[in-house]
C-alpha cells in the first residue's frame, strides 16, 4: 500500500476545513427556514364564513365543523395537522393562510385547538335556524345578486314562498294567505 | 524534598480531575472534524458525569457485584496512578520497581474492568467482554513486553530507569510500541469494538446506568490518562535532567493531552475493525515493530 | 417487440389453460386462469418467459362477481409489459394453490393475503404473518364485509417461553428504533441462521384508504406516509396507478416536476444511507459529512415543496406548486456544489481501510438466488440483474432523458455501496437534463373522473428499489389499493446474505438493503449459550423501516 493511500483518510482534515461548523445553537439561532416552508395555519376570523369546503379536503381531518344549536364551530386541531396547506387552497375566500411557525409543541392539548364560532342566521319567514352563516348569505348574493330576494329564508319558507308567488301570478289574492 | 511533595501533591490532583476534561476537549475537536458544534463546553464530560452521579442507582440481580467490582475498578485505577511518574519521580515511582508494580496494576485494572462488565450477564455484554478479552489478550502481552524490553533497556526497574534514558533508534521504537498498544489499550476505534454499538447496543456498558455508569466512566477516563501519562513520562522524564523538576512537572499535562489529541484525531479517521479482522491487523503492526526494535538493539542504535 | 407480438407468445404458451387473455394499457396482460391451472401458468411466465415477479393483488370481489380474486403481476422487464395472472377462488372456503415453490418471491405475498384475507394456499405452511399473535381468529380485515373501525378484544394466546436464559427484550427495546426484528441464530460470532419477525407496526393503510374517510384526492398525503424516508415515491406510485386506470392526461410540466422531486428524493435517501453505514462501521466523520451534504438537498426539497419530507405537493392529475426561475437557479447551484462536495466525500469514504475492509466480500447475494427472490433496486443491480424501472417501465418524464444504469455482479455490501455512490451522481445528471427540457404549460389536468371497476398499476424507482402499486377503482375511493415497497421484495434475500457471516457484518449487510435506516442499526441478543450447534444463540435485528402498509 502506498503511503499516498494510506494517509489519503486525513483528507478530512480539509473537507472539515473548508466546511467549517454546520450546526447552529438551536433555538438560540434560529434554523434556516425557506420562503416555500409551510407551518400552521391561521384561519382569518373576519374571513371566514364556515362554508366547510377546507374541512372536506383536509386529508387527515385536522379541521372539524360542528353544529351546535345556532353555532357552527370550525375547529382546528393543530395535532392532527400535516402542514399541507390543501385547507388554504380550497377556501372560496381565502380565509386560510399558511404561516411559517412550527415550534408548536405544547404541555396541554388545549393549546393545540383553535376554534371559531359562527352564528346560524335565522329564517326571516319563520324564525327557525337557516343552517347558514350570514357571511355564507352574503358570499351567495354577492355571487348571484337575484338570490338576494330567497336567501334569507329556510327550505320550507322558500317553498311557501315559491308556491305563493306562483298563486299570485295565477291570480289569488294575498289574504288567502294570511291569518 | 518538600518542593517535590507539594508538586507532587498539586499535580496528582489535577491529574485525577483532568481526564474527563480531556475527553471533553476530545469531543471538541471530534465535532469540529465532523463539521458541527459539539457540546457547549469542554467541561461537558464532567457535567455528564457529575450529573449521573445525581442520578438513582438502578441495579440488576447480579448488582451487588457489579457496585463492589466497579468501586474496587476505580479504587484500583487511581492508585495506578499514584503509581505513575506526574512528569517527574516522585517518592513512590523511585521505588526500586516502581514500573513492575506500575505493570502488575495495569494488568489488575484490565482483569477487574472485564470482571466488571461481566456482572450484569447481559447477552450483549457478554459478547463484548469475550471481544475486549480477545483484543485484550493480545494488546496486553505486547504492552508488558514494551514495559519489559523498557525495563532491560534502561536496566532498572523502576521509572527513574527512564531518566537515564538517552534518545536512541531502540529507545524510539519502545516508545512506539507502547504508544501503539496505549492507543488500542484505551479503547479507540477502530478497537472499540467490545462497545461497538450497532451490534451490540454499547456492549460492555449496556446495563450501567446512574452512579455506576459514572464510576466506569471515570474509571476509563483516568486509566486512558493513564495510558497516555506513560507515553508522556517516556518523553518527559528524559528532560528532567535539561530542564528540571518543575518546568517538565508543568509540561507533563501539556504532553499528555497532545497524545490524547493525536490519537483522537486518528481514530476519528478511521472505521470500527471486525473482531476476527482485529487480531490480525494488530499482530500485522506489533511483529514488524517487535523485529524492529530487536535489530535495533542488537545493532545498538 | 410489440404488444401483439407478446400476445402471440402468450397465446400460444398459456392459451390451452387460460380461460381468458386480454390487454389492458393501463396495467398490461390479463391472463385468467382456473385455480387449478395456476401453478402451470405460474412456472410458465416465471421460468418460460423469465419474467420477474413483481406484486400480487388478493381482492375480496364478492360484491362484484362473488368471488376472492387474485392477480399476480409479472414483468417482462426487457419489454416493459406486465403479464398479470389472474385466479377466482370460492366465496365460502377461498382455497388457491400455492406457488411459493415455484415462484419464491411469492411466499410473503401468500402469507399476507391468508392473514388479512382468508385466502388458504395449499400445500404450504401457512402461520400468522402480518397480524399480531391475539388477533382473533377467523377474523380477515382486508374482508369488504369488515368495517374498517372494528377493533376486536384480543385472543388470549399461549406461547411457551423459550427456553434457556433470556432477556425480556425486542420487538420494543428502547435500543432499538423501530419495532420489527431479525433473529439470528449465531454460533460463536457467526450466523447461521435467519428469521424475520416483521409488521410489528402495519396500520392497516390500505383498508383505510378504502374507507369513507378518504377520497382519490386525499390519499396521496396518505400514501406519502407509508415511508418516512421515500415518502413521495410512494405518493406518486399511487397517483400514477389512479391516472392509468381512469386515463387522465396529466400535463407535461407536472410530469417533469414529479420526477426533479423524485430525483431530489433520491438523493437524499442515497446521502443519508451512505451516512448510516458509515455510522455502522464505525466511521462517525463519513456519517457527519455526508449528512452535512444531504441538508443542503433537504433545504433544497423545501424550497421546491414546502417541505423538507413529505412533500405534499401531489395530487392525482398533477403537482401543486410549480417552479420558478429562483428555483431553477437554486437548483443548479446546489448541485453543482453537490456534485464537488460529494466527489470528495465518496473518493474520502472508500479510502478509509476498515470500510472498504469490512463491505468487500461480505453479504454476497448470488445472481441466481437474487433471480429467483425477484429482488429490486441496488439489491438487484448489485447482484448483476440490470433493472431499473425509470427505464424498463417509463414514467412521469424519465422518457425524455437517458441515464446509465449502473449494474455490479459482485453481490456485496461493497457492490451496494457503490451502486448507490453512482446513482448519486447519475441522479444528479438526471435533473440536469430534466430542467433543461423543462416545458412550460399547467401542472393540474383540466378533466378528472375517474370511473368505477378499473385496474391500473403504477410503478415507480425508489431510492431502494421497485415500488409498485396496483388499484381497483371504486365510486369516489379506491375499492382496492394495493402498496408493494421495494423492502418488501427484498427482506427475504437477507436470509442468504446474513447466512454464515460473521455477526459484526450483520448490521451493515442489513442495512445494505437499505430498509428505510431509521432502523437498522441495532441488535438485541435474546438467548446465549455458547458452543454448540444445537444450543444457539439468538440474537434480534430491528430491520425493516416504515415502509409497512
Ligand atoms: S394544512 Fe392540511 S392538514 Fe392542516 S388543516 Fe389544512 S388541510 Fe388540514
Ligand atoms: S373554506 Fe374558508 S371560509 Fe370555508 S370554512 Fe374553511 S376557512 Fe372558512
Amino acid at each position: 500500500m502506498s503511503l499516498k493511500k494510506l494517509l489519503k483518510p486525513f483528507k478530512l482534515i480539509s473537507i472539515a476545513h473548508k466546511s467549517g461548523v454546520v450546526t447552529v445553537l438551536y433555538p438560540y439561532q434560529k434554523p434556516l427556514i425557506t420562503t416555500e416552508f409551510r407551518g400552521k395555519i391561521s384561519i382569518d376570523a373576519t374571513k371566514c364564513m364556515g362554508c366547510g369546503a377546507c374541512v372536506n379536503a383536509c386529508p387527515p381531518n385536522a379541521l372539524t365543523l360542528s353544529r351546535r344549536d345556532d353555532t357552527i364551530v370550525l375547529n382546528y386541531f393543530i395535532g392532527r395537522c400535516i402542514f399541507c396547506g390543501r385547507c388554504a387552497e380550497v377556501c372560496p375566500v381565502g380565509a386560510i393562510t399558511v404561516t411559517h411557525e412550527f415550534e408548536l409543541a405544547s404541555a396541554s392539548t388545549r393549546d393545540l385547538n383553535e376554534s371559531l364560532v359562527h352564528r346560524v342566521e335565522k329564517c326571516s319567514g319563520c324564525g327557525g335556524g337557516l343552517g347558514a352563516t350570514s357571511r355564507m348569505l352574503q358570499y351567495v348574493i354577492l355571487r348571484s345578486p337575484a338570490s338576494e330576494n330567497y336567501v334569507h329564508l329556510c327550505p320550507n319558507c322558500r317553498k311557501k314562498k315559491l308556491i305563493q308567488s306562483l298563486a299570485m301570478k295565477m291570480g289569488a289574492r294575498t289574504e288567502d294567505y294570511e291569518g | 524534598m518538600w518542593l517535590a511533595i507539594s508538586l507532587y501533591i498539586v499535580l496528582i490532583l489535577v491529574f485525577l480531575l483532568i481526564p474527563p476534561l480531556y475527553d471533553g476537549i476530545e469531543r471538541k475537536i471530534r465535532a469540529k472534524l465532523h463539521s458541527r458544534i459539539g457540546p457547549p463546553t469542554p467541561l461537558q464530560t464532567w457535567y455528564d458525569i457529575l450529573k449521573l452521579f445525581k442520578k438513582e442507582l438502578v441495579i440488576t440481580d447480579t448488582g451487588l457485584a457489579s457496585v463492589l467490582l466497579s468501586g474496587l475498578l476505580m479504587a484500583t485505577v487511581i492508585i495506578t496512578a499514584f503509581t505513575l511518574p506526574l512528569g517527574f519521580s516522585t517518592p513512590i515511582t523511585s521505588n526500586g520497581s516502581s514500573l513492575v508494580l506500575f505493570t502488575i496494576l495495569l494488568i489488575g485494572c484490565q482483569l477487574l474492568w472485564v470482571s466488571l462488565t461481566l456482572t450484569p450477564g447481559n447477552p450483549y455484554a457478554t459478547i463484548g467482554v469475550f471481544r475486549e478479552a480477545l483484543i485484550g489478550m493480545i494488546n496486553e502481552f505486547f504492552l508488558v513486553m514494551g514495559l519489559v524490553a523498557l525495563m532491560f533497556y534502561t536496566g532498572s526497574s523502576s521509572f527513574d530507569g527512564i531518566i537515564r534514558a538517552r534518545p536512541s533508534l531502540t529507545y524510539l521504537l519502545i516508545f512506539a510500541l507502547i504508544a501503539v498498544s496505549a492507543f488500542i489499550g484505551s479503547g479507540r476505534i477502530p478497537y472499540d469494538i467490545a462497545e461497538a454499538e450497532p451490534e451490540l447496543a454499547s456492549g460492555v456498558l449496556i446495563e450501567f446506568s446512574g452512579p455506576l455508569l459514572g464510576i466506569t466512566l471515570y474509571s476509563h477516563y483516568l486509566k486512558r490518562a493513564i495510558l497516555y501519562g506513560l507515553l508522556a513520562d517516556m518523553i518527559v522524564l528524559p528532560l528532567t535532567r535539561i530542564i528540571g523538576i518543575v518546568a517538565s512537572a508543568l509540561i507533563y499535562p501539556v504532553v499528555v493531552l497532545a497524545i490524547w489529541i493525536v490519537f483522537a484525531v486518528i481514530s476519528v479517521m478511521l472505521g470500527r475493525t471486525r473482531v476476527d479482522i482485529a487480531p490480525r491487523s494488530m499482530l500485522k503492526i506489533y511483529i514488524p515493530l517487535t523485529i524492529a526494535m530487536l535489530i535495533a538493539w542488537l545493532v545498538g542504535v | 417487440m410489440s404488444v401483439k407480438e407478446i400476445m402471440d407468445i402468450i397465446r400460444e404458451k398459456l392459451g390451452g389453460i387460460a380461460e381468458d387473455i386480454r390487454y389492458v394499457e393501463s396495467a398490461g396482460i390479463i391472463v385468467r386462469v382456473k385455480p387449478v391451472n395456476l401453478r402451470e401458468a405460474s412456472h410458465i411466465v416465471h421460468d418460460v418467459l423469465d419474467a420477474y415477479f413483481r406484486t400480487m393483488m388478493a381482492v375480496d370481489e364478492r360484491p362484484i362477481n362473488n368471488t376472492f380474486a387474485a392477480y399476480y403481476v409479472y414483468g417482462l422487464d426487457d419489454k416493459g409489459i406486465n403479464i398479470i395472472i389472474e385466479a377466482h377462488a370460492d366465496p365460502y372456503t377461498p382455497v388457491l394453490p400455492s406457488i411459493a415453490d415455484i415462484v419464491p418471491a411469492a411466499d410473503w405475498y401468500e402469507l399476507e393475503a391468508w392473514d388479512l384475507l382468508g385466502i388458504k394456499f395449499k400445500n404450504r405452511k401457512l402461520h400468522r404473518f402480518v397480524l399480531p399473535d391475539d388477533w382473533p381468529e377467523g377474523l380477515y380485515p382486508l374482508r369488504r364485509d369488515v368495517d374498517y373501525t372494528v377493533r376486536p378484544s384480543p385472543r388470549i394466546t399461549y406461547k411457551p417461553p423459550l427456553q434457556g436464559p433470556r432477556l425480556p427484550v425486542g420487538p420494543y427495546h428502547p435500543a432499538l428504533h423501530e419495532p420489527e426484528y431479525f433473529e439470528l441464530f449465531v454460533e460463536g460470532e457467526r450466523v447461521v441462521d435467519v428469521e424475520y419477525n416483521g409488521f410489528h407496526v402495519h396500520r392497516g393503510i390500505e383498508k383505510l384508504a378504502e374507507s369513507p374517510r378518504f377520497t382519490y384526492q386525499k390519499i396521496p398525503f396518505l400514501a406519502e406516509r407509508i415511508c418516512g424516508i421515500c415518502g413521495f415515491v410512494h405518493s406518486v406510485a399511487y397517483t400514477l396507478s389512479v391516472e392509468n386506470a381512469a386515463k387522465i392526461e396529466v400535463p407535461e410540466r407536472a410530469q417533469y416536476i414529479r420526477s426533479i422531486v423524485l430525483e431530489v428524493e433520491r438523493l437524499h435517501s442515497h446521502l443519508l444511507w451512505l451516512g448510516v453505514a458509515c455510522h455502522l462501521l464505525g466511521y462517525d466523520a463519513g456519517f457527519m459529512h455526508s449528512w452535512r451534504i444531504r441538508e443542503k438537498v433537504m433545504v433544497l426539497a423545501e424550497l421546491l415543496t414546502g417541505s423538507r419530507k413529505t412533500y405534499g405537493i401531489n395530487l392525482v392529475g398533477g403537482v401543486r406548486k410549480d417552479i420558478n426561475m429562483d428555483k431553477i437557479t437554486a437548483i443548479r447551484n446546489t448541485l453543482a456544489w453537490l456534485r464537488s462536495e460529494f466527489a470528495k466525500l465518496a473518493d474520502l469514504v472508500t479510502s478509509v481501510p476498515q470500510i472498504v475492509r469490512r463491505a468487500r466480500g461480505t453479504g454476497i447475494l448470488p445472481r441466481d438466488e437474487a433471480r429467483k427472490l425477484s429482488v429490486v433496486g441496488p439489491v438487484a443491480r448489485a447482484s448483476g440483474l440490470d433493472r431499473d424501472v425509470r427505464r424498463d417501465y417509463p414514467y412521469c418524464a424519465y422518457k425524455d432523458v437517458s441515464f446509465r444504469v449502473p449494474v455490479y455482479t459482485e453481490g456485496d455490501n461493497l457492490a451496494r455501496v457503490m451502486v448507490r455512490v453512482e446513482e448519486i451522481f447519475e441522479s444528479m445528471d438526471i435533473i440536469d437534463q430534466l430542467l433543461d427540457k423543462l416545458p412550460g404549460g399547467p401542472i393540474m389536468a383540466e378533466k378528472m373522473e375517474v370511473p368505477a371497476g378499473l385496474v391500473g398499476i403504477g410503478n415507480v424507482e425508489a431510492p431502494r428499489g421497485e415500488d409498485i402499486h396496483i388499484i381497483i377503482t371504486g365510486r369516489g375511493r379506491p375499492y382496492r389499493w394495493r402498496v408493494r415497497a421495494p423492502t418488501y421484495q427484498n427482506i427475504p434475500a437477507l436470509k442468504v446474505m446474513l447466512r454464515d457471516a460473521p455477526l459484526a457484518d450483520a448490521p451493515l449487510t442489513i442495512a445494505s438493503i437499505d430498509p428505510c435506516f431509521s432502523c437498522t442499526d441495532r441488535i438485541v441478543v435474546i438467548d446465549l449459550k455458547t458452543g454448540k450447534r444445537e444450543k444457539l444463540q439468538t440474537v434480534s435485528i430491528p430491520g425493516e423501516c416504515g415502509c409497512e402498509i
